[in-house]
């Protein structure tokens, strides 16, 4: 994979392009990477075509009905690349937003510090090919109660590489809503969130990779944690023949703390693998990981947890958990718990469990009139609603509870 | 009504119903009683289409032929099992589940959906009806319920889908003897000409505050006895011992 020099290239950008020159993508064979079929992937990015032959037009509409409304301010993104016809143009108080192409310096200095090599080949990739990175500022103290509503649409015809970067200040409050989705066909989308929390800050994250069902989507979140940050992820992803989505939350500094939940619900005959690693990096830190995963026929939802405290750090709580419903004896779920622990004061659990539909409660809910196929959804709903009904926007709530029927189960 | 012939079930291969002949008319009462391994949580589970069960015989309601039907088109023809263990449902709220239940059976007869408003209506009725708090719609179906709260969801249930045969398969097992009351007044008040009712139970106590029109005597898979409510204190002084002689039902 190679990527081609650009004059407008950060200096992230052309260190991550030497960086992917000497490694490449990963092949699969590591460990991080064994339970997604990187070379499939592979596969599939070299077919696409680096610039589209024509860039298909996206309309207003075409967002609303992917995407939904989700917040005050709505940013698009199309293959990579910032639209402001679609975004809004007023931004509250206390945010400001920006792209490559309109970085002052004094900006660019503080964003683009240098962030060391790429952690693996699509992160490189990524920060390499990104056309267009967005930039998000929440300033010190801001108490951005709006929503930000991020939506990266890929149109399918070409590989999209989108890159959002958010800074969030010292004690601010920042709420994000980041959706993934596609036009149509089988695109590429290998997309980056990075979020630095300063001190005593908070960002709530909701993310949805919502793309088409031929897609692939690699997707990668990273969160830095000052002293006492907080951050709260919540990750469904649905689209896609192959996704894959990577988060990393680094607890850098004392009493920061972190709550992760993902959502898998592969459709029939797809790939999921979500796969969180939470670092203790400081002392009195805390990280929960909740995951579930929803298995249809010839299906596959990998979920991994890697934790690890490290040397020297006291009062760590980690918490772990991952349930699975597997609806078809062809439908597979794997749930990989690891942990990392070279601290002795560290109260850290995991659970896990996979199942199927209970015979005896369809029996029931079939006992009382409602067909097969209905009282089949009505369980599945029941699954997903204990994560689904912690999702914060009620719009985006409503939208994900019909992945799983038409009103949900509430 | 229900008129059941010869009916024969087992479960991997072990004989359980061995030839039941029992029948039900419009708007009757009637028990069936019997000791441990009767077979009478059986009869209902094969009468509703449980899995599992090798059957054969007949069993029809109001002549359609209920062995044939799934159980969700069991339902839909006005068959209600009320059950001795409620399943407990995380996540499926009761009142979508009440209401999905109902629009399903509705839509079987081609009537029009009931709106989520005129349902909370009609609930709120018959949640005053049966001296239920309201919040039992909020809450998901039978989750932390105590046992009379079950048993009292499941009338709740049968008072609104309004089935043309309601089997009450030990509804009185685990109640105190307020529950009980409660219970048996919400059966007692769903009692009418065109409904009828299948009382299973091992004890008599029910059936002082849910009066029967007969009394049928289960055992060995078989109806053995059957008679009036006077066969019911019989058996409270004698026991099932000694009731094995079949008599026609």
């Amino acid at each position: 994979m190679t990527v081609a020099v650009d004059d407008a290239m950060t200096e992230e950008a052309v260190h991550a392009r030497t960086w992917l020159s000497e490694h490449g993508l990963p092949t699969g064979r590591e460990e991080a990477w064994r339970d997604t079929p990187v070379a499939e992937v592979r596969r599939h990015l070299d077919a696409l075509p680096e610039a589209p032959a024509q860039q298909r037009k996206v309309s207003p509409a075409d967002v609303d009905r992917l995407a939904g409304r989700h917040g005050t301010v709505r940013i698009v993104h199309v293959d990579g690349v910032h639209v402001p016809a679609l975004s809004t143009d007023a931004l509250p108080a206390g945010l400001w937003f920006g792209t490559t192409r309109n970085l002052s310096a004094r900006v660019r200095l503080q964003l683009t510090t240098p962030t060391g090599d790429p952690p693996d080949g699509f992160e490189a990739l990524n920060r390499a090919a990104s056309k267009d990175v967005l930039y998000l500022l929440v300033a010190d103290e801001a108490d951005r109660r709006e929503r930000v509503h991020v939506v990266h649409v890929s149109t399918g015809a070409t590989a999209s590489h989108p890159r959002l970067v958010v800074d969030v200040g010292v004690g601010g409050r920042f709420h994000l809503v980041e959706s993934h989705v596609s036009l149509d066909g089988a695109g590429f989308t290998n997309a980056s969130t990075t979020i630095r929390l300063s001190a005593r800050s908070r960002a709530d994250v909701h993310r949805v990779q919502d793309e088409a069902d031929d897609a692939v989507h690699i997707g990668r979140l990273e969160l830095h944690h000052d002293a006492g940050a907080h951050s709260s992820v919540m990750a469904m992803s649905r689209g896609g023949a192959i996704s894959r989505l990577t988060t990393v939350a680094q607890l850098r500094e004392p009493e920061a703390s972190c709550t992760v939940t993902g959502l898998l619900a592969p459709r029939i005959g797809a790939r999921h693998d979500d796969a969180v690693t939470v670092d203790h990096l400081a002392s009195r830190c805390t990280s929960d990981i909740t995951v579930r995963s929803i298995v249809p026929e010839r299906a596959r939802a990998t979920s991994s947890g890697h934790v690890i405290v490290r040397p020297q750090t006291v009062a760590t709580v980690a918490r772990q958990r991952t349930d699975s419903l597997v609806l078809h004896p062809t439908g597979q779920a794997d749930s990989r718990p690891w942990l990392e622990i070279f601290a002795d004061d560290v109260r850290a659990n995991h659970g896990s469990a996979t199942g199927r539909l209970d015979d005896d409660a369809l029996f029931y809910l079939r006992s009382r009139g409602i067909p097969r196929a209905e009282a089949r959804d009505v369980l599945v709903g029941a699954f997903a609603r204990t994560l689904v009904e912690r999702i914060d926007p009620p719009t985006l709530r409503d939208r994900v509870a019909r992945w799983f029927g038409p009103e949900g189960t509430t | 009504m229900l008129r059941i012939r010869d009916l024969h079930a087992s479960i991997d291969g072990k004989a359980i119903l061995t030839g039941l002949d029992l029948d039900l008319p419009a708007g009757e009462v009637h028990a069936v009683m019997g000791p441990n391994g009767a077979g009478k949580s059986t009869l209902s589970n094969v009468l509703a289409g449980r899995d599992g069960y090798e059957v054969r015989g007949t069993a029809t309601l109001d002549g359609a032929d209920l062995l044939d039907l799934e159980p969700e088109a069991r339902a839909a023809v006005g068959l209600f099992l009320a059950f001795q263990y409620p399943m407990e449902l995380p996540g499926v709220g009761n009142a979508y589940f009440l209401r999905t239940s109902l629009n399903a059976i509705r839509r079987a007869h081609g009537q029009d959906e009931v709106s989520a408003t005129d349902f909370l209506s009609v609930a709120r009725e018959h949640l005053t009806a049966l001296d239920m708090d309201p919040a039992f719609l909020s809450r998901s179906v039978n989750e932390g319920f105590s046992g009379g709260e079950k048993k009292r969801n499941e009338i709740l249930q049968m008072s609104m889908l309004e089935p043309r045969l309601a089997i009450l398969d030990e509804t009185d097992s685990g109640l105190d003897i307020d529950a009980l009351r409660i219970v048996a007044r919400g059966i007692e008040r769903l009692r009418g000409p065109d409904r009828s009712m299948l009382v299973i139970t091992h004890y008599p106590r029910l059936l002082e505050l849910v009066r029967p029109d007969r009394i049928h005597v289960l055992d060995g898979g078989r109806i053995v006895r059957a008679g009036g409510h006077e066969l019911a204190h019989e058996l409270e002084a004698d026991g099932y011992a000694g009731m094995t002689d079949p008599v026609p039902a």
